[in-house]
C-alpha cells in the first residue's frame, strides 16, 4: 500500500487507456501550515492536452512565502484547493503533440510563482515552465528559482555596480543574504553585512565565519555600524529585508544617489527613513519582488542569460546552493514544523522518491 | 573706485536660535561692482524654514559668519556694470545661489544668480518664486509623466509648497487630494484650499478612515484615474496614509520633515506594489547646475501662471524690518502664515540720513583706509535712485481696485495676521456646498478681472514703478 501511495502509479483503466496518478499536498483552507495540508492522492488527465507536457516534480523545498500563501497572509491567495509550493524542478516525462520549445528528459523549473510544485506529477502547461541546464547539481536547480536571481537582480537591475564598489545589507543571513554575499564575490564586489547580535559571543564568531567563508568582506551588527563604522564606507546600493530601524541605519551609510531595494520585511516594523538622507543625499527607496519580475514577458531572454551564468558561478564552486534536509511527502508535517523553526537549513521535498 | 550705501541688515554672528543670535545692523554698505555684478534695492523677502535652519547652524549648507540671513527676495536693479544684461528698474529674484544675503536692504549680486521677472508680476509674488513654486513644478513635472486627470495626493496642504502643488495642479487639469492636519477653522481652510483649485481636502483622520475607500470609490470608479504620485512634507505615519493611496508603480517624493519623526513606509508598498521613493531638495538641486533647459522651462511656465493669476503667494504677514523678532517669533511657532519683511521706504523707518541716496564719502572719511582713496575719481557722486516699493505703488489711480482686494486679501501691514479675503469671511456662515459653487464663481471672474487688470498695468508699469528722486 505504501509504496503505490509513494510511487506515482502507472495503471490500466476500465477502457484500456493509461492513468497516471499523483501525489500532492494540499490545503482547502488557509491556517497553520502543519495542520492545513493535506498528502491526497488523485489521477492526472487521461491526455496530455497538445500544448502541454508531463513534468515529474525531483526536488522541491519550503519558502517562507510558501508558509505565508498558506497561512493566507501573503498577497497572492491562490483558488482553493491549492497545491502548496512554488519553487522545485523537475524532468519532462512526456510533451504534447504541440511542443517545440521542450523534449523528453529536459529539467526544467516553474515559469512563474504558485505552480504549486510540491506534488509528484502534473500537466502543466508548455509555457509554465523553464528550461534550465540539467547538468547542474540537484539541490542547485530546486532553489534556483527564487533567492539566486533575486540577489542577482538586485546586484544588477538598480545601480551600476563596478569591480571594488561597495554595497550594504541588513539580514545578511537570509537565503537571499547569503546569494548576495556569493555573486558580489564572483563580481568583486565588496559587500558590508549586518547581522543580528548573536547570544554568545561563540555564536557570533561561528556565523561571521560562516558569512566570511561564502565571501563576506565585513560581518557587523548593527550596534557596531553605529560606533565603529559610521561614514567609513559610501555604498551605493544599500538590500534591506529588515524594516524598521535598520532600514534607517542602512539609508543614514548610503552614498549620495544611492539606492534602497527593500524586499522583505523580517521585523514586521514599517521602514523608518530620515529626512536628510532622502532629501539632501538624493537616495531613492523602491521594493523588489521577484514574481513581478517573471510575469514580465520582456524578461525571457535576460533570464536565459541570468540562469547561465549562475550556473557557471555554481559548476565553478563560487556559489553554493543552501543547507537541504531531504523530506518525503508523507513527513510534510514534519517538514513544515521544522521549516518554521529551524532556520539553519531548508526543507526539501523528494516528490518521487 | 568704491561707492556706499547706506542700509539696514539682519545679521547673525554665530548659529544658534533666530530669536538670539539675529541683529539688527545698520551699516555703511560700502561697494563696488565687477563686470557681472548689479545692485539691487530689496523690496520685500520671506522667511523660510529654511532660512530659520541655516540662522540655527542645521542646514546642510552653512554660511560663513558673520552671515546676513534670508534666501528668497524680490527687488529692483539699482545700478548696473557697464556691459550688464540687466537694467536699472528690473524685477528680479536671487536663485541657484544660497547666500544671496537679501534680508537687507541694499546687496550686490551676480547677475547669472538673478532672475529677471515678467513686470507684470507682483514683487510679493516675485519674492517666493524660488523655493515653493519651483519645488512644486518639478515633483510635478520631473518625475513622473502626468496627464490632465491624473491625480496626486499630498500631506501639508497648506504649506508654502502644498499650496503651490494645488494651483500648479489645478492649472494643469490635474486633480489634488489634500491633506492637512485638524484646526479649529478647518471648513474655513477647506473652503480657501478648494478656492485656490484642491479638488478634495481632508484631515488627517477624516483620511485615515475614509481614504481608502474614497481612492477606490471616486478616483478609481467614478473617474476611473489613478494617484500616480503623493508628495510628503511631514513625514512619520503620514507618509504611510498617502503612499497607501499610491496606485501600482506610483512615486512617493519628500520635500520636507515637518513631523520631525522618521518617515515610515510600509514593506509591502514597496515590494508588492512597486511604490517608489524619492527626495527633493530644490536649492541643491539648483545649485548641481546641469539642468539649464528644465531651469528654464520651470521659469517661463512659472511666470506665465504667474501673471494669469493662476500661482499666488501664500496668505502673508508683513513686517517691517525692525520688527524682525515678532517676524522670526511668528514663522518658529508654526500658527502662522508666511512671514514677509517689506523693505519700505527707507524714510519711515528712523534713519536720520535718508539711507536709499548713495553718499559719497571723502577721503579722509572713515573708510579711507580703502585703497585709491584719491579724490580724482576713486569715489564719484553717485546720482541717488529711489525705487518705489510696491507697497506705494498701488496707490496709483488705476490700481486702486486692485491694491483694496490685495490688502483684503493678506492682511494688514504691520505685523498682524492676514485676514481671509472679505468674499470668504462673508461666506463662512453658508453651507459647504452652496460655497463652493459660488467660488467657483467667484473664482472665474476672479481671475477675468486679474488678468484684464495684469495687461492694463503692465503697460503703465514700467514707468511709474521707478521715479528718480534728484
Amino acid at each position: 500500500m505504501l509504496t503505490c501511495l509513494r510511487r506515482s502509479a502507472q495503471k490500466v483503466n476500465s477502457f484500456g487507456r493509461r492513468t497516471i496518478s499523483s501525489r500532492r499536498l494540499v490545503y482547502e483552507n488557509f491556517g497553520d501550515p502543519a495542520k492545513a495540508i493535506l498528502l491526497q492522492q488523485y489521477d492526472l488527465p487521461k491526455k496530455l492536452e497538445n500544448k502541454s507536457v508531463h513534468v515529474k516534480w525531483l526536488g522541491t523545498p519550503i519558502n517562507p512565502a510558501d508558509i505565508n500563501q498558506i497561512q493566507g497572509v501573503y498577497p497572492i491567495k491562490p483558488p482553493m484547493p491549492a497545491v502548496g509550493g512554488s519553487e522545485g524542478y523537475g524532468q519532462i516525462e512526456a510533451i504534447g503533440t504541440e511542443v517545440r520549445s521542450l523534449k523528453v528528459g529536459d529539467h526544467v523549473i516553474p515559469a512563474k510563482s504558485g505552480l504549486g510544485t510540491w506534488c509528484s506529477d502534473a500537466y502543466l502547461s508548455e509555457l509554465d515552465v523553464f528550461k534550465i541546464d540539467a547538468s547542474l547539481p540537484s539541490t542547485s536547480k530546486a532553489t534556483l528559482q527564487v533567492n539566486p536571481p533575486t540577489a542577482y537582480r538586485m546586484l544588477t537591475d538598480f545601480v551600476v555596480l563596478k569591480e571594488g564598489d561597495t554595497i550594504i545589507q541588513n539580514g545578511a543571513n537570509s537565503a537571499v543574504g547569503q546569494a548576495v554575499v556569493q555573486i558580489c564575490r564572483a563580481r568583486g564586489i565588496k559587500s558590508v553585512n549586518i547581522v543580528r547580535k548573536r547570544e554568545t559571543p561563540d555564536a557570533q564568531k561561528k556565523l561571521e565565519e560562516h558569512m566570511k567563508s561564502l565571501g563576506a568582506d565585513l560581518v557587523i551588527t548593527e550596534e557596531q555600524l553605529i560606533k565603529e563604522y559610521r561614514g567609513k564606507f559610501n555604498p551605493s546600493l544599500a538590500l534591506n529585508c529588515v524594516g524598521g530601524r535598520s532600514a534607517l541605519l542602512l539609508a543614514m551609510a548610503l552614498d549620495h544617489n544611492g539606492v534602497m531595494v527593500t524586499y522583505g520585511g523580517m521585523s514586521k516594523q514599517p521602514l523608518s527613513i530620515p529626512t536628510g538622507p532622502l532629501i539632501f543625499k538624493d537616495i531613492k527607496l523602491c521594493g523588489f519582488w521577484m514574481s513581478r519580475w517573471y510575469e514580465n514577458k520582456d524578461n525571457v531572454k535576460e533570464r536565459v542569460m541570468m540562469y547561465e551564468q549562475l550556473g557557471e558561478w555554481i559548476k565553478t564552486g563560487k556559489f553554493h546552493p543552501p543547507q537541504l534536509v531531504a523530506r518525503k511527502l508523507e513527513e510534510h508535517q514534519l517538514a513544515l514544523e521544522k521549516a518554521q523553526t529551524d532556520h539553519s537549513c531548508k526543507q526539501f521535498f523528494v516528490p518521487n522518491d | 573706485m568704491f561707492e556706499y550705501v547706506e542700509r539696514r541688515v539682519l545679521r547673525f554672528h554665530k548659529n544658534g536660535d533666530p530669536r538670539e543670535v539675529l541683529q539688527m545692523e545698520k551699516e555703511k554698505f560700502q561697494f563696488k561692482l565687477e563686470e557681472g555684478q548689479v545692485l539691487i534695492r530689496w523690496l520685500c523677502s520671506p522667511i523660510n524654514p529654511l532660512d530659520i535652519n541655516i540662522v540655527q547652524g542645521v542646514y546642510a549648507i552653512q554660511r560663513e559668519l558673520p552671515a546676513i540671513g534670508g534666501s528668497e527676495a524680490a527687488g529692483r536693479v539699482v545700478k548696473t556694470h557697464a556691459n550688464s544684461t540687466l537694467k536699472q528698474g528690473d524685477l528680479v529674484f536671487p536663485f541657484i545661489s544660497m547666500s544671496p544675503n537679501c534680508w537687507t536692504d541694499y546687496s550686490v549680486a551676480n547677475e547669472d544668480q538673478l532672475v529677471k521677472v515678467d513686470s507684470r508680476i507682483d514683487p510679493l509674488m516675485a519674492s517666493t518664486f524660488s523655493v515653493n513654486p519651483c519645488t512644486a513644478w518639478q515633483m510635478l513635472r520631473n518625475f513622473v509623466e502626468m496627464n490632465a486627470g491624473d491625480w496626486i495626493i499630498q500631506n501639508s496642504a497648506n504649506s508654502g509648497v502644498g499650496r503651490s502643488v494645488i494651483q500648479l495642479a489645478k492649472a494643469w487639469g490635474i486633480h489634488s487630494i489634500n491633506i492637512v492636519r485638524d484646526r479649529a477653522n478647518i471648513e474655513k481652510l477647506k473652503i480657501e484650499l478648494k478656492h485656490i483649485g484642491a479638488t478634495h481636502v481632508f484631515t488627517e483622520e477624516e483620511f485615515a478612515k475614509n481614504g481608502r475607500t474614497f481612492v477606490r470609490e471616486i478616483v478609481q470608479n467614478t473617474h476611473g484615474g489613478t494617484v500616480k504620485l503623493a508628495f510628503n512634507g511631514v513625514g512619520g505615519r503620514s507618509c504611510l496614509a498617502i503612499a497607501g493611496a499610491l496606485a501600482r508603480g506610483g512615486t512617493l517624493i519628500t520635500y520636507g520633515g515637518m513631523s520631525k519623526k522618521a518617515h515610515e513606509f510600509s514593506t509591502a508598498q514597496l515590494v508588492f506594489n512597486d511604490i517608489r521613493v524619492r527626495g527633493i531638495a530644490n536649492g541643491m538641486w539648483l545649485m548641481e547646475g546641469g539642468h539649464e533647459e528644465i531651469v528654464e522651462r520651470m521659469l517661463k511656465d512659472l511666470q506665465e501662471l504667474a501673471v494669469l493669476g493662476k500661482l499666488t503667494p501664500p496668505p502673508l504677514d508683513y513686517h517691517k524690518i525692525e520688527d524682525f523678532k515678532i517676524a522670526i517669533e511668528n514663522s518658529m511657532d508654526g500658527k502662522h502664515g508666511k512671514q514677509m519683511f517689506i523693505f519700505e521706504k527707507a524714510t519711515d523707518s528712523g534713519f536720520t540720513s535718508s539711507p536709499t541716496s548713495f553718499s559719497s564719502l571723502s577721503p579722509n572719511s572713515s573708510f579711507s583706509e580703502f585703497p585709491n582713496g584719491s579724490s580724482t575719481s576713486a569715489f564719484y557722486p553717485y546720482q541717488p535712485i529711489e525705487v518705489e516699493v510696491y507697497a506705494q505703488t498701488v496707490d496709483a489711480e488705476p490700481q486702486k481696485r486692485r491694491s483694496k482686494r490685495r490688502s483684503a486679501n493678506r492682511g494688514k501691514y504691520n505685523g498682524q495676521i492676514g485676514r481671509p479675503p472679505k468674499y470668504l469671511t462673508n461666506l463662512i456662515t453658508v453651507d459647504v456646498e452652496t460655497q463652493m459653487n459660488r467660488h467657483k464663481h467667484t473664482d472665474d471672474v476672479l481671475r477675468k478681472r486679474r488678468q484684464k487688470l495684469a495687461l492694463e498695468t503692465c503697460r503703465r508699469k514700467k514707468d511709474q514703478d521707478i521715479q528718480v528722486i534728484v
